[in-house]
């Protein structure tokens, strides 16, 4: 069956469908969610929400387009939502964490740094990151990040560079 | 333009429209500057490609999905549990409007009160329907307060 007729049918509410329409592209989007979250197991919850929220959503997508750009983007969206709670989260441990342990306050975020890949992709600002994400592993225009992201193409484009004028610093650091 | 210019114009004032403004104009056409920044290829060994995922278990999104469905489905299941329960209990109370009541019987004192002494009166008669009643008189503690009560008598 084409991607066309997938979509058509998962539109219908068939989950076989709408199974086979991401079977192709659900590596791409975990490879996406593990670059933007660097944890393993979060990357695949966001994946997964990402997949729930486009077969909730079919009825937006615009047929005549491509599915994995969209389907992608949703991933970069739901993987930004997850880093805005994270951040809340470590504001207020870090904030508390001296109450809470009676001594220096932990540092969790450099910690699981240190444990996941891609550190060096984490250390950068999450819409950079997702950015870079879209823009040197998914191959997305400015246009289409800004699509995904929400932001002006200008924007997306500056996001890009600023990730990897960061990123060549931090290599040339590490080494 | 000058690439240290450049470079300097592009730090110097961080708004989109004109760092874009020189990404398009010089930046990204300049080798030099190009050289400033990682490359695909590079920025590519930093991360994942699907390429690194093939051992990964497949996605299953509707088990997401089923969960959702049955909270959904709980939820529901005590919305009409409350609702039913606000029902019976409404229409226990309407209901209860139409049960026959017995009704007391009405009581009438008569009392005889002592112009002179302020606080001082006498119960010529009390009845509690067509039937006399008997006075209780009840002091509690020390305060000089008196409680009187009436209840039926059995003649």
């Amino acid at each position: 069956m084409s991607e066309e007729e997938l979509v058509r049918d998962a539109r219908q509410g068939d989950r076989d469908a709408f199974a086979g329409l991401v079977r192709s592209h659900e590596k791409r989007l975990l490879a996406l969610c593990w670059n933007m979250l660097g944890d393993r197991e979060e990357a695949r919850d966001a994946a997964q929400d990402a997949l729930l929220q486009a077969f909730q959503n079919l009825g937006r997508f615009d047929g005549g387009r491509a599915f994995a750009p969209w389907l992608l983007g949703i991933g970069a969206k739901r993987c930004l939502d997850r880093l805005r709670r994270r951040r809340t989260f470590l504001r207020y441990f870090r904030g508390h964490a001296g109450e809470w342990l009676g001594g220096e306050a932990a540092r969790p975020e450099a910690a699981a740094e240190a444990e996941t890949a891609g550190r060096l992709l984490q250390r950068l600002p999450a819409r950079e990151r997702a950015a870079i994400s879209l823009a040197a592993f998914e191959g997305f225009s400015a246009r289409e990040i800004a699509a995904a992201l929400g932001c002006s193409e200008s924007t997306a484009r500056v996001h890009v560079y600023n990730a990897r004028m960061k990123l060549k610093k931090e290599v040339a650091d590490e080494l | 333009m000058n690439c240290s210019w450049v470079r300097f114009a592009y730090r110097a004032l961080p708004l989109a429209p004109w760092r874009a403004f020189l990404l398009g104009h010089h930046i990204d056409r300049c080798p030099r500057c190009q050289g400033e920044a990682l490359g695909d290829a590079a920025v590519r060994a930093l991360g994942r490609t699907a390429a690194d995922l093939d051992g990964e278990p497949p996605l299953r999104p509707f088990a997401a999905a089923n969960g959702a469905l049955r909270s959904r489905a709980a939820a529901w299941r005590y919305a009409f549990a409350l609702f039913l329960a606000l029902a019976v209990l409404g229409a226990t109370a309407w209901l209860s409007r139409f049960i026959p009541r017995q009704s007391l019987p009405e009581g009438t004192v008569t009392v005889l009160e002592d112009a002179g002494a302020d606080r001082a009166f006498a119960v010529l008669e009390a009845r509690i329907g067509d039937a006399p009643a008997r006075p209780v008189v009840f002091k509690p503690g020390q305060g000089g307060m008196t409680i009187v009560w009436f209840e039926k008598s059995a003649h």
